[in-house]
């Protein structure tokens, strides 16, 4: 409805346009005529260009020119890489082993670093854990003391005060 | 189950009850971004596999406890109106949908947990809190997002994390929002420093429905852009230690202008809040650039007795699908906008 267009502040925006370069992410909103100055393709709802960035990873990371990194396929669903750089999306979880070796130089400006270092399924770390239980008993605490229920109340104080660590929460004071 | 008439009424409850440091910060946001292993990405499946996906997980979500008591809407059940209204609640976006078939959203009845089906990831896992609290916001996502993996294999590897259709998302999934209220730095005209400085760090800083460098409201939403290489606790700590710099920021500008333009502002002040209370015409852009001016008067202790819930409140229920969806369809947008006045008008006077 009426999201004025980031570029000429009149139309409507319609398309959300993702720039990288020089290894900074930019997102706005465009309309059609903005975006398509941009040469950015008006049928998709979301667009993320990094033809600017793969055109420059090029020069580095693929001698034989931007033909050959195009040419490579995903065997499990059949993507080209020249369809990623169009789109900016993959197609199935395996172009990221089919891709590996390119989209490891694009998700290294994307993001400056080359591994995941957060929780893998099932794993919660004991710092997040005592976090996300400190939120839940701060919940608790406020509602307790909404309803005056003070003795649980003093409880729920306790509690929290044998969990937090030294650093972490020193920031607020417990009502 | 909720229906869209009485959502219209009340804003979201991460909107309207009280948060830590409500007073700046409107709302924390905290979204993970899941994929089905054995599924192509939502815009490479074949739609048949995508509805069939929306199909089972429809159950799947009904029994989530971390959803309850949960809502689950196709898109393609509902009108463009009705997404309309989704999206200025911050459940769908706002851009087109096309091939509405197989997307879907789940939500908690009181809107603090929502999962998104089939938009740009099959999972767009969402947790909201009332004001600074970023934390709690993860906690919401994460209880979801540990329910559903008992039903769903996330698409993961152990060197890029979770895999998403868009590499800027890949790693941790996860993008921590704060939506603040900055509007010292606006009239100081030390914003876009601001702005600039954050992307420099690796964050975003978005104007709230922004036209170019102008920005409703005097809201922003800041965000993190990386999400690979950090713990989500790490990109949650950053946000919110570099949030907290920038309402310090904030509090100087308010020092500055309080110093050296009090009238000024005391004026606009009484002005904004004049006009919310006599105007006959309110345009959403308008009504929330007054509403701005009020909360800050209210924040500088110049306004006494108005609630900053009544101001957040207007964020969703003064914007026009909202208003739309109250008075009726047939209703054109000058008379919308004057519906809408009216409606702002008996807001504040129950304060």
């Amino acid at each position: 409805m009426d999201h004025p267009c980031d570029a000429c502040g009149n139309r409507p925006a319609e398309i959300r346009v993702t720039e990288v370069a020089r290894g900074r992410v930019e997102e706005r909103m465009l309309c059609r005529a903005c975006a398509a100055k941009l040469g950015v393709d008006s049928g998709s709802h979301a667009v993320f260009s990094v033809s600017k960035l793969v055109a420059g990873m090029g020069d580095q990371a693929a001698p034989n020119g931007l033909e050959r990194v195009d040419a490579v396929s995903c065997q499990s669903c059949g993507l080209r890489y020249a369809e990623f750089r169009d789109s900016g999306k993959l197609g199935c979880p395996e172009c990221y082993r089919a891709f590996s070796k390119d989209l490891a130089v694009l998700i290294r400006r994307l993001h400056g670093a080359l591994r995941h270092s957060g929780r893998g399924p099932g794993e919660r770390s004991a710092e997040q854990a005592i976090r996300l239980e400190l939120a839940s008993l701060r919940n608790q605490l406020a509602e307790a003391v909404a309803k005056e229920a003070y003795e649980g109340a003093a409880r729920l104080r306790d509690r929290i005060r044998e969990l937090k660590t030294p650093g972490t929460d020193s920031e607020e004071e417990i009502p | 189950m909720m229906s869209f008439d009485d959502m219209v009424q009340e804003a979201s409850t991460w909107l309207c009850l009280d948060g830590p440091q409500s007073d700046r910060v409107v709302s924390s946001r905290a979204r993970l971004a899941r994929n089905i292993s054995a599924h192509h990405f939502a815009h490479r499946a074949s739609s048949e596999s995508m509805t069939r996906m929306t199909l089972s997980m429809e159950g799947v979500m009904q029994q989530l406890p971390g959803l309850q008591p949960c809502s689950f809407l196709r898109l393609a059940d509902i009108s463009p109106l009705d997404r309309e209204i989704l999206a200025e609640r911050h459940m769908i976006s706002h851009f087109p949908q096309s091939d509405t078939v197989s997307k879907a959203v789940a939500f908690r009845a009181d809107e603090r947990a929502t999962v998104l089906l089939n938009e740009e990831d099959h999972l767009r896992i969402s947790g909201f809190a009332p004001g600074f609290d970023l934390w709690d916001a993860l906690r919401m996502a994460k209880e979801v997002e540990s329910e559903l993996e008992y039903y769903a294999d996330f698409a993961y590897l152990e060197q890029w994390g979770y895999l998403t259709a868009c590499p800027t998302n890949v790693g941790t999934g996860l993008r921590a929002s704060l939506l603040v209220h900055l509007p010292g730095l606006v009239l100081t005209r030390e914003v876009g420093k601001m702005v600039n400085g954050l992307s420099q760090i690796g964050l975003a800083v978005r104007g709230f429905r922004g036209e170019g460098s102008e920005v409703v409201g005097n809201l922003f939403q800041v965000s993190n852009q990386v999400t690979l290489g950090k713990s989500e606790e790490e990109i949650v700590e950053m946000v919110c230690q570099v949030t907290a710099q920038v309402l310090h920021y904030e509090n100087q500008a308010r020092e500055v202008l309080m110093r050296d333009a009090r009238s000024q502002v005391e004026d606009k002040v009484w002005r904004a809040l004049g006009l919310l209370r006599t105007a006959r015409l309110l345009t959403s852009v308008e009504a929330l650039g007054l509403a701005s001016a009020v909360r800050l008067g209210t924040d500088l202790g110049i306004l006494q007795g108005i609630a900053v819930s009544a101001l957040n409140e207007m964020i969703q229920l003064a914007q026009p699908a909202h208003v739309q969806r109250r008075e009726g369809d047939d209703v054109s947008s000058e008379e919308r906008d004057a519906r809408r006045a009216t409606w702002v008008r008996r807001r504040l006077m129950m304060e």
